[in-house]
């Protein structure tokens, strides 16, 4: 398929969008989810999102009700899937911003057919994320400690808690992105604007569109608003993830107390959150008709970060096996054996096979082209996901120092249920996401076209449409 | 408690209370003026019930009246508890309590301190108190249809009927009547049945229902002695103790002071002082076996016979045993045991005077006598064992005997005395059909149980803490019993309803115990006006001429006459009764403190289990929970299987107590009843059982217990191992007395960091303690392993104190169970080993000074306090369970659900007023009894000179602390105190070379500390390792 496409003249490589490349085909390619309503496949995709979303009240419902019991957690097992959950959410939540901003930042321009849905799935991965540390806690009613503001107790949190810490970043990471997110916007829902038709879609884009009219002055702050925020969100990437590492780096659990943690779950962070901007695009760009504007040449590239970041997930299990090997520590060691080989070890296995296995087939270009390969494979990346949070959490609590309080975790319905809720909320956002937001960001992708950038090609007869479209 | 319902006919109505309040509660107890302070307290504690009742069914609340003190009670100041010292006695083991008292309401009950001691309540005694509260009790007389449902009868009508009942036996001389009692040891209450044998009703017979009645020890003690005798031990004089089945630091005689005297014995670590050695020669693992330097693996048949080669082996020694005795034989045993029995003759032989065998109430009476005789031999009744007259009831027939008359039709009136025949009698009897043959059944006891749903009359009676009694111990000490409050169902005691039995006239239980104590006193005496008494009840001690007499053993042809003439083991599977570790013999059923504590040996809870070896788990392709099926005669049973190091093979052994499927939610789901396969007809002995067989069911049966793994070496001895070894956790220290002698500090050697000054904090900023605890007195605690035997009794003692949460079978497999404190219980050696050694530790809250729970709570909910204690504000816990997660002791726990939501009334009185109860959602720990101490420091600033005095202080001005798990260990392992007086008990104890801290490499700086376990293996076992059995 690749093979078909010219390449771009001037650069001398792949184009980043192939076939139709006027503007206003560009503009009708991207709005059309918006105004249309007859996508079959969108309908029956909301309706099983939607179903799902139900779980989540009602599970969160029967948890206030009762209390953190009807969880399967345990005396060892303090924490159990919401925190499992957390962490899974908060890692897929990393894909967005690291392709808006840091490849941003890079001037990787492919990612402008994909950047403003991965930043979208961004914000809907940390809203899901958030949902659990807020209803794990035992009393829900009192989770207003753990903000900083005066009060008649004349109590602060305590700052010395990773657990704040994590307020912190993942309220930050969530504030920059939501703001990074609306503001690549603008111009887009301005183009919304002019083409609605009818009274409330025009005041609806109108009034978030703040009065765009696409004067240079506006596209200079645009610019400059944001480079800015790419260069507040860069640090936010590899930073939040650090922060959530630090539940675990900070404790004296075996298993969990390891210096490696932060680059390991910043690199299996970015590594399940482009597995999940795969999940969703795939079928996706299939549905909306946007093969030429989200390429395979994009998937290809998403495939590869994935390879190198699962490569890196992989070394950093080796490398804590070896540290706890090399550490000489009675209880380290065991943490890890109990791993691979104890009550769990079926959790492990899942682990390895999906996030160190699956992502070396990446190695074939064949299969990184192979949609059905890749999408598969990006599914496999995200149990293999969870599954490594599921491993680090339960099994070092399960099995740490003293044997005597050694029990075994086993979910409850609830457990399940509150998982599939947040699934609900976040495809349920996400479908409904990509019928009212262009989900392409549309000005950045024009931006990069060839004809927005204009040369003289010796054999071509001038700088007209024609010749680049040729 | 969440699962208790209220029992239909708590109240009826209001008016029907009142009555009842005005006819029976004054009089019951009324000690000396018009309404005392017990009184009107029991009357405030019943509207509290009523309102109870009244909230629970949504309704308007009723109105109530609660009268303000016109005039204070003497010594009552509202908040501040008042003890009472009183006695309670379990089958013929006697404990005198101090029970505190909370505003009227008893709270918690703790063993007598005497001679600077604790005094060491067992975990039962201290269960009394939930007893007391159960909203299961019985609260109104009734009679029993024949699908034993119940019809309520009014106080009156009962008594009608039982005074009616008891004149037509008076009419026809007491024949026909039988009485069925329990272990008597109150002197008033036995005086009273022997009274009710005589005279008008000198054709009754009084017949014993009681487990825990030690037929064997007496009747062994019989053939020697020549009348039933009892035996004391005083096991601190001992150098050497050798059990035969015998349970005697936790089941069996005098447990708790054989407890104390062998820890005393333990204790002994110098190097010239004579430390003992504890034999055990047993078929299942108990609690002795497990503290014993040797343990032999023996069928329970082949106990006597390794009596017996004993005996041989001392007399080949040339130890001379007296003249006269009977011909004993050699046996052959495994090697092993060989082993340990020839060391065990060896050391007996070597320690005349300082030894001393124990043989267990489940081995028959010639293997006592023999146990008797070989006691004479090694001039052990000089010092070790006390002989004396038994004080119990001297004509008493025993439960078969009952069912045969029963069956002759010679029993037209059965009166079950406080006792439960139809559970207890063994299965052979088929003690209902035949109990159903007398034309009058009557039962008077605290629980409409499995007697009473068989009887035409049932009269509820008053818990010891409600009524006034008195009790005796076997070395001869009377304890008035005092009660504590009135009754809470208005109900009379035992002792004045055996009073009524004989003239059907009302007596007062107070005016009973002084005639009876007082005689031959003067009448102002007898008033109880006389200081003397008030004294009796202060100490508790009475002063009484003891009933209890000297006894001699000397009659050893009779010996030789009550050996068998070829003793040889048994075929097939032997069964094993024993005691249950939990619930006793049934009778702590209905307990949820008990149901819930952990078996010490198997960790279960909620159940009862048949417990089997490893090895005979593998030939017979069993695992934990399998169900099989035991035959025996025409009696079969289906339970799970457990397997439990330790068990002899061929060997199932049955715990008691268990399967009362009536007996309301707490014991109605719990474990299986064994009693229903036992047999004892025709003088078998009921504890052992020949000739079963068994079946596997193919189902399973999910049991509860708390603690899975076995080892303190996780993974070397998973079978097949995984190859990935790790060493041993030095967790728990153990050495040999020698090597310890020989390098006092061998605890360093398990430290994983061993240069001490390399545990630092990363910051290198020196430790915080140095500027942060600013109190003067620091806390601080040491547990002795060596002396610990793993009872639970400091278990149980933590959850009466601190209002610990008890969660049901249902969560405790969750893995949610509450206890501040547990008994971890380890393994040492590997999983095909049968017969391992056995070690416990008891974990608490170790309140680190670098506590690593405070640094990840989000709110800082858990800090440090300037006197060093780890302290939780449960209102500023969030529940984030990070702090648990952090914790490398998990000694913190979660309120996973409102465990407390609608407690009953009744167990509300129970509650600790001085401890919150925990809400749903919060984290909870050992607190080191902060309100004890809180409490010591207040009364060392009021009356004191601001510092709390230590457990050791002479002539101290104010309140010493002790927690409330060291108030109730019978070995005094747990020593609490302030750690900034270098001559404080603590300190002491901390400065031994033994002291080492749990984890100590993480450098959280517990402030509890271990004291080193140190076995005493004989030198010729102590190089090999004597475990297969």
């Amino acid at each position: 398929m690749a093979a078909n496409i010219d390449l771009d003249p001037v650069k001398g490589r792949t184009p980043i969008v192939f076939g139709e490349t006027t503007l206003h085909g560009l503009t009708e390619a991207v709005a059309a989810p918006l105004e249309r309503t007859d996508y079959k496949k969108w309908w029956m995709t909301l309706g099983i999102s939607a179903s799902l979303l139900g779980l989540l009240p009602i599970s969160i419902a029967w948890l206030f009700w009762e209390g953190v019991g009807v969880w399967g957690n345990n005396n060892p097992v303090g924490w159990g899937w919401p925190i499992v959950n957390f962490v899974f959410w908060v890692g897929i939540g990393h894909a967005g911003t690291l392709i808006s901003a840091v490849l941003y930042l890079f001037r990787q321009k492919w990612r402008t057919s994909i950047n403003r849905s991965a930043e979208a799935m961004t914000i809907f991965a940390v809203m899901c994320a958030l949902i659990f540390p807020g209803i794990h806690v035992g009393r829900v009613w009192a989770i207003y400690y753990v903000f900083p503001f005066p009060n008649q107790m004349d109590m602060w949190p305590n700052f010395r808690s990773p657990l704040l810490w994590d307020v912190f970043a993942v309220s930050t990471y969530f504030t920059i992105s939501l703001v990074f997110w609306y503001i690549g916007m603008v111009p887009d829902l301005a183009t919304m604007r002019d083409r609605s038709k009818t009274k409330v879609r025009k005041m609806v884009y109108g009034i978030f569109a703040l009065g765009w009219r696409g004067s240079t002055r506006h596209w200079l702050h645009y610019e400059r608003a944001y480079l800015i925020l790419a260069a507040m969100a860069t640090p936010l990437v590899l930073s939040v993830h650090s922060v959530v590492s630090f539940d675990f780096a900070v404790s004296q659990l075996p298993g969990w107390h390891t210096t490696i943690f932060p680059p390991y779950f910043v690199a299996g962070a970015i590594f399940s959150g482009f597995a999940m901007v795969l999940t969703l695009l795939i079928p996706a760009r299939i549905i909306f008709d946007l093969q030429h504007i989200i390429t395979i040449k994009v998937i290809e590239n998403m495939c590869k970060i994935i390879l190198l970041t699962g490569s890196l997930v992989g070394y950093a299990y080796g490398m804590e096996f070896f540290i706890a090997w090399y550490s000489g520590n009675e209880y380290e060691s065991f943490a890890f054996v109990n791993r691979a080989f104890g009550d769990y070890s079926w959790a492990y296995w899942t682990m390895i096979s999906c996030n160190v296995i699956t992502p070396q087939f990446f190695w074939s270009a064949r299969l990184r082209r192979n949609l059905w390969v890749v999408f598969i494979l990006s599914i496999f990346v995200n149990i293999g996901m969870w599954f490594e949070r599921f491993v680090i959490v339960v099994t070092s609590l399960s099995s740490d120092f003293l044997p005597s309080s050694w029990a075994y975790f086993t979910p409850t319905f609830w457990d399940v249920a509150l998982f599939l809720g947040s699934f609900g909320l976040f495809f349920t956002m996400f479908t409904l996401f990509v019928r009212f937001i262009p989900f392409v960001a549309l000005a950045e992708v024009k931006a990069v076209l060839p004809i927005a950038d204009p040369h003289y090609i010796p054999e071509g007869d001038d700088h007209s449409e024609e010749a680049a479209h040729a | 408690m969440n699962e208790t319902k209220q029992p239909e006919h708590f109240w009826k109505t209001h008016t029907q209370l009142n009555k009842e309040l005005h006819r029976e509660s004054i009089d019951t107890s009324a000690v000396t003026d018009g309404v005392s302070r017990r009184n009107f307290l029991g009357v405030m504690g019943a509207s509290a019930a009523l309102a109870g009742v009244g909230l629970s069914g949504c309704i308007r609340k009723p109105v109530e009246h609660i009268a303000p003190y016109a005039k204070r009670p003497e010594d009552l100041i509202p908040g501040k508890p008042v003890f009472y010292a009183t006695a309670f006695a379990l089958g013929t083991k006697v404990t005198r309590l101090l029970v505190e008292s909370q505003d009227g309401r008893p709270t918690k009950i703790e063993g007598l301190p005497e001679g600077g001691k604790g005094g060491g309540a067992d975990a039962w005694a201290q269960a009394e108190i939930l007893n007391l509260y159960d909203p299961e009790r019985s609260s109104h007389p009734g009679t029993f249809d024949d699908k034993g449902k119940k019809a309520d009868l009014s106080w009156s009508d009962a008594y009608a009927s039982l005074d009616g009942s008891m004149a037509l036996s008076r009419k026809n001389q007491g024949k026909g009547l039988a009485l069925v009692v329990d272990t008597v040891m109150s002197p008033t209450y036995r005086r009273t049945l022997e009274g009710l044998t005589k005279g008008q009703l000198s054709g009754a017979k009084l017949y014993v229902a009681d487990p825990a009645y030690p037929h064997n020890r007496l009747k062994g003690a019989e053939i020697v002695a020549g009348r039933k005798s009892y035996t004391t031990l005083t096991l601190a004089n001992a150098d050497i103790v050798a059990t035969f089945d015998s349970d005697c630091l936790h089941t069996d005689g005098d447990w708790s002071s054989n407890a104390s005297g062998f820890a005393e014995g333990r204790s002994r670590l110098a190097a010239d002082e004579r430390m003992n050695r504890l034999y055990a020669v047993e078929p299942t693992m108990s609690l002795t076996g497990a503290n014993a330097d040797h343990r032999a693996r023996v069928k329970a048949s082949d106990v006597g016979n390794a009596l017996q080669a004993v005996a041989f082996r001392l007399l080949a020694k040339g130890v001379g045993l007296t003249a006269g005795g009977p011909k004993v034989y050699d046996f052959k045993f495994p090697a092993a045991t060989d082993a340990i029995l020839n060391a065990l003759v060896d050391d007996l032989a070597g320690n005349k005077g300082r030894s001393v065998v124990v043989v267990g109430e489940r081995q028959p009476a010639w293997v006592h006598a023999l146990g008797h005789y070989i006691n004479e031999g090694l001039d052990a009744n000089r010092e070790i064992v006390t002989w004396r007259k038994d004080s119990g009831m001297t004509t008493v027939h025993q439960l078969p005997q009952l069912v045969t008359d029963l069956n002759a039709g010679a029993v037209d009136t059965v009166v079950c005395l406080g006792t439960n025949p139809a559970y207890v009698a063994t299965g052979d009897l088929k003690f209902a059909d035949a109990y159903k043959k007398a034309a009058t059944r009557i039962h008077l006891g605290l629980h409409a149980d499995e007697t009473a749903v068989l009887s035409t009359l049932h009269i509820p009676v008053s818990h010891y803490l409600e009524a006034w009694g008195d009790v005796q111990s076997q070395d001869g000490v009377t304890t008035v019993a005092q009660p504590l409050i009135a009754p809470l169902f208005h109900t009379p005691s035992l002792l004045e309803l055996a009073a009524r039995l004989r003239d059907g006239k009302k007596h007062n239980g107070l005016q009973l115990v002084q005639g009876h104590l007082s005689r031959g006193r003067s009448s102002s005496f007898a008033a109880g006006k006389n200081t003397a008494w008030k004294k009796w009840l202060f100490d508790g001690k009475a002063a009484v001429r003891s009933t209890v007499g000297p006894a001699t053993a000397s009659n050893w042809p009779a010996l030789t006459k009550a050996m068998p003439k070829n003793a040889k083991a048994g075929t097939g599977f032997e069964l094993n009764f024993h005691m249950d570790s939990s619930v006793y013999d049934g009778r702590y059923a209905m307990n949820a403190w008990c149901q819930e504590l952990p078996d010490p040996i198997s960790k279960l809870t909620w159940d009862n289990a048949a417990t089997i070896s490893r090895t005979m788990a593998k030939t017979n392709e069993l695992a934990n929970g399998d169900m099989i099926t035991i035959s025996w005669e025409d009696r079969t049973l289906t339970m799970p299987v457990w397997v439990t190091p330790g068990t002899a093979d061929d060997t199932i052994s049955l715990p008691l107590g268990y399967g009362r499927k009536s007996m309301g939610e707490v014991a109605g789901e719990a474990g299986f009843n064994t009693y229903s396969l036992q047999k004892s007809a025709g003088g078998y002995n009921p504890w052992i059982g020949f000739g079963a067989q068994f079946k596997k069911e193919g189902s399973t049966y999910e049991l509860a217990s708390t603690q899975h793994h076995d080892s303190l070496t996780p993974y070397n001895d998973k079978e097949p191992g995984t190859g990935v070894g790790t060493n041993r956790r030095p967790l728990i220290r153990v050495a040999d007395k020698t090597v310890f002698l020989a390098k006092p500090d061998f605890v360093n050697d398990d430290e994983v960091i061993k240069d001490p000054t390399k545990i630092r904090s990363l910051s290198g900023r020196p430790q915080e303690d140095e500027t942060v605890y600013k109190s003067p007195q620091q806390w601080g605690m040491t547990i002795d392993l060596n002396t610990c035997l793993g009872c639970n009794a400091c278990v149980l003692a933590c959850n009466a104190e601190n209002n610990v949460s008890m969660v049901g079978k249902a969560q405790v497999l969750n893995g949610r169970e509450m206890h501040w404190l547990r008994m971890d219980r380890y393994f040492e050696g590997s999983a095909s080993d049968d017969n391992p050694q056995m070690v416990v530790q008891p974990v608490g809250c170790m309140q680190c000074e670098n506590a690593p729970c405070e640094t990840v709570c989000p709110v800082a909910a858990t800090t440090h306090s300037p006197d060093g204690l780890n302290d939780m504000a449960y209102n500023r816990c969030i529940g984030t369970r990070y702090c648990a997660n952090n914790c490398p002791y998990k000694v913190r726990r979660f309120n996973y659900f409102n465990f407390n939501t609608d407690i009953h009334p009744l167990h509300q009185m129970q509650k600790n007023p001085d401890v919150t109860i925990r809400f749903r959602g919060v984290m909870e720990k050992c607190t080191y009894c902060v309100q004890r101490i809180s409490e010591a420091k207040i009364d060392a600033k009021v009356r004191g000179n601001g510092l709390v005095p230590d457990i050791d202080a002479k002539d101290a001005k104010s309140k010493k602390i002790m927690t409330a798990c060291q108030q109730a260990c019978p070995s005094d392992s747990i020593v609490f105190g302030d750690i900034n007086d270098p001559n404080s008990r603590v300190s002491k104890a901390k400065r031994s070379t033994r002291s080492y801290d749990l984890l100590g490499e993480l450098n959280n700086k517990p402030r509890t500390s271990y004291l080193a376990k140190i076995r005493n293996p004989h030198p010729k076992l102590a190089t090999q390792a004597e475990k297969k059995g």
